[in-house]
């Protein structure tokens, strides 16, 4: 199947339209020049269309072809596109959908479909729209901080320059200044990157683990609270007055190691605390943490 | 000079490989260490406690022959209940603090320290949730004052219960002159000022001395 029109003519026609025409007289045009491509079977040869017509959307031409195929029904479609309040992904969801509906449909049935899809749209879009930019607005203090570091640094530039290049044309200067400042500007994202990972592995490495945590606590006899769970902080302060009470050189002798390894393990207990403070549930009536059992000398 | 070089830099690898691997492997505090120095009862004989206990192999036979062992092993150091139960049953995890078993061990705890007075002639200290024999005269006397104190609150106890007792109105003759000869005089011997204060605490003679305002 062959147009009556010649494939330069079309081509022609689809250059001088492309920027003010609608989408549907361009998806003719483009159904036209489809139509003369070498391919078998009636297959569209996408490849050879967009070297026929360079500077158009692929994209766009397959959606405004299968939109096309929907023929008169895809008026509103082709409003909504040209009003910008369609995207040529969401079109082509809404598209497809139609085209799979079982069933006869007429033209108005589809219609309707897709007036309903578009109300659907509008109820659920994909996207959200952008928020409004204000321009107007104070910026945030650490964006303040940086744009001032940066104009300082700039001004300070430009003034070594223009006393140490006196020679060089302003706009060579210029250009040269440019490339300074986004080098340094790349150099020192590059090493804020590498510093603040650098802190923050060195911040994991000395966190508190648990196996630390089960020796600590059983250093001052008490059980590990269950994952998840809540620590007594003041169950282990007790626990550790009393042991370091009862090691203390002033009641006997030689217990030092013992009295030392008590007062480190509570202060693990209390980083390890300070450390989880916001993983933790109030207190309930849920699983005590040390039942008190009567006993003893 | 050069193989003094290569040693050297050798040991500075192998020191800061052994930190590396402590660091990566968790162990950048000495918690693990403390831990061996608090409880170190991985040495516990058991097969000589069997052995040593033949057909009386109950629980309490069994810390009390731990707790004389601990106390010869490592004296002055608490050992957690849990602890012991891990170390009479020779388990390999340690037992929770509210499991059955150690509840079990605490309650019969009166039991261990009867235990560890007839056969080993040792008693108890408790502190936190562990426990452990006393090791000699001052220890079991430094244990006293705890014993005194509860002597203190069964006299006043008693005290209370007397006072309610009126003689006049009682009916039998027999409970009257109980009450008369026994009870009023052990009330009033226990309410004495000596006796009392023979119950409180030992006080060091440091804390006795008044701070003589003169000095300053």
């Amino acid at each position: 199947m062959t147009s009556d029109r010649p494939l330069d003519e079309l081509v022609r026609e689809h250059e001088a339209v492309r920027a003010t025409a609608p989408h549907v007289l361009l998806a003719e045009i483009e159904r036209e020049i489809r139509k003369l491509s070498p391919s078998r079977r009636g297959n569209p040869h996408w490849k050879w269309l967009k070297q026929t017509l360079p500077g158009t959307s692929q994209y766009e031409m397959r959606a405004r072809a299968e939109i096309l195929l929907l023929g008169a029904a895809a008026a509103p479609l082709w409003s909504a596109i040209a009003d910008k309040y369609l995207t040529w992904s969401a079109a082509k969801r809404i598209v497809r959908k139609i085209r799979h509906l079982p069933g006869k449909w007429d033209d108005a049935g589809r219609e309707r479909e897709i007036i309903e899809a578009l109300r659907l749209h509008k109820l659920h879009p994909r996207k959200p729209p952008m928020p409004p930019v204000d321009l107007q607005a104070e910026d945030p203090p650490e964006v303040a901080t940086a744009r001032k570091f940066w104009a300082t640094l700039r001004s300070m530039v430009v003034s070594y320059t223009s006393q140490r290049l006196v020679d060089m044309e302003a706009q060579e200067r210029e250009c040269m200044i440019r490339d300074l400042i986004s080098d340094l500007h790349s150099t020192f994202e590059h090493h804020q990157s590498r510093w603040s990972s650098a802190v923050r592995a060195v911040r994991e490495m000395t966190r508190v683990t648990r196996s630390q945590l089960v020796d600590a606590l059983a250093t001052l006899h008490l059980d590990p609270p269950r994952r998840g769970k809540p620590l007594d902080l003041a169950v282990a302060r007790r626990a550790q007055r009393e042991l370091a009470r009862q090691y203390h050189t002033d009641r006997v002798q030689g217990m030092e190691a013992q009295y030392r390894a008590v007062m480190e393990a509570y202060a693990i207990v209390e980083r390890w605390h300070a450390e989880n403070k916001s993983q933790e549930t109030p207190l309930g009536d849920d699983v005590p943490h040390l039942r008190v059992v009567r006993g003893g000398g | 000079m050069m193989m003094f070089r290569i040693c050297a830099w050798c040991a500075a690898a192998a020191e800061g490989f052994e930190k590396e691997q402590d660091m990566t492997m968790g162990n950048n505090s000495n918690a693990a260490r403390n831990r061996q120095v608090t409880l170190v009862a991985n040495n516990f004989p058991y097969a000589q406690m069997k052995l040593a206990l033949g057909k009386r192999d109950g629980r309490s036979q069994r810390a009390a022959f731990f707790l004389d062992w601990a106390a010869r092993t490592m004296p002055h150091v608490f050992i957690p209940y849990n602890e012991i139960v891990r170390c009479i049953y020779d388990t390999k995890s340690l037992p929770r603090m509210e499991s059955e078993e150690v509840v079990a061990l605490r309650i019969t705890i009166s039991t261990v320290r009867h235990v560890l007075f007839v056969k080993y002639s040792r008693w108890t200290t408790n502190a936190v949730n562990g426990v452990r024999a006393t090791t000699g005269d001052d220890d079991v006397t430094a244990a006293c004052p705890r014993i005194t104190s509860r002597m203190d609150s069964v006299s006043r106890t008693l005290a209370n219960a007397v006072s309610l007792i009126d003689t006049k109105k009682m009916k039998d003759k027999q409970l009257r002159e109980y009450a008369e000869r026994v009870l009023y005089p052990l009330v009033k011997q226990l309410g004495a000022p000596a006796f009392q204060r023979n119950l409180l605490p030992p006080v060091s003679d440091e804390t006795d001395k008044k701070p003589d305002p003169k000095k300053k």
